[in-house]
């Protein structure tokens, strides 16, 4: 006999009402939330404005105009800093209540925040169009980092889908 | 505004009127003044080898509006061309459209319409 398949997070309608599963183990949970934490500190450090993490995280918006790019950080990067991290505590704290249903507004900020450690983890990697990132190679210094990046890559997937259905 | 019952002062008007005997200075608007303040802007979406997918179409279809054959086309774009306008207006419309892409970790610039 075989079991059906049920994916890591899906969208439910009770009374009218949609709400969405996160069906995944104590162990991913918790891994989800320490990358969450670590990002948190890599957004609110003083980080070196050379690192490409940073660059990555911080998007240049003018790249033919340094004085409106200068006038950009200045006025957006606190907010995009603050906009981060607010979506980083709402996916904390949908965690620590330890419940298994979310709402649209936690999925979005589960959505943004795992997207947010997949491009710290495809930086650090340096991940290419053709990379097959996920298959990490037993041996490999960042193993555990290409491992990590499939499986965020596999919930973004499926919380993507997930949106999409509703 | 036209029409009206007024008598026309055509003897006023013709006075009034500067002539071509009549040399005069005229002070030109700076090109460049000009096309900055009237050239709407646009935003950029480039490709990165991170972002799925399946996660940019449905971060246009849910920041722009787009239906999902139209999002589709201009991940596509952005996948194959590299790049894709995904929206144009003001600086300040541009600014707020470039700031939500970043806030949804794509990469976004801006610059004037050519």
């Amino acid at each position: 006999m075989t079991r059906r398949f049920k994916p890591p997070i899906y969208a439910t309608t009770k009374q009218s009402a949609t709400q969405w599963v996160l069906n995944v183990g104590d162990d991913e949970r918790a891994v989800i939330g320490q990358l969450l934490t670590e990002l948190r500190t890599i957004l609110t450090s003083d980080s070196d404005e050379q690192s490409p993490l940073i660059q990555r995280l911080f998007p240049v918006a003018y790249p033919a105009d340094e004085e409106k790019e200068a006038e950009y950080q200045r006025l957006m990067r606190d907010e995009l800093v603050t906009s981060r991290v607010a979506q980083i505590d709402t996916v904390a704290e949908y965690l620590s209540a330890n419940e298994e249903t979310l709402d649209e507004r936690q999925v979005v900020a589960l959505m943004q925040s795992v997207n947010a450690v997949r491009v710290v983890l495809g930086t650090l990697l340096d991940v290419g169009e053709e990379d097959e990132v996920g298959t990490g190679q037993v041996g490999d210094y960042f193993e555990a980092e290409r491992q990590l990046y499939g499986f965020l890559s596999w919930m973004l997937d499926w919380i993507v889908r997930s949106l999409q259905d509703t | 505004m036209a029409s009206g019952s007024r008598p026309i002062d055509v003897v006023g008007t013709i006075n009034e009127v500067p002539t071509t005997l009549e040399p005069m200075r005229v002070e030109e608007p700076r090109l460049e003044d000009a096309t900055d303040s009237s050239r709407p802007w646009i935003v950029l979406v480039w490709n990165d080898p991170i972002n799925l997918m399946s996660y940019v179409t449905h971060v246009f279809q849910k920041l722009f509006g787009f239906s999902l054959e139209k999002a589709t086309e201009l991940m596509l774009d952005v996948h194959e061309k590299g790049r894709a306008v995904v929206a144009s207006g003001t600086r300040e419309e541009a600014e707020m459209h470039v700031f939500r892409l970043h806030e949804h970790s794509l990469w976004a610039t801006m610059e004037h319409d050519t």
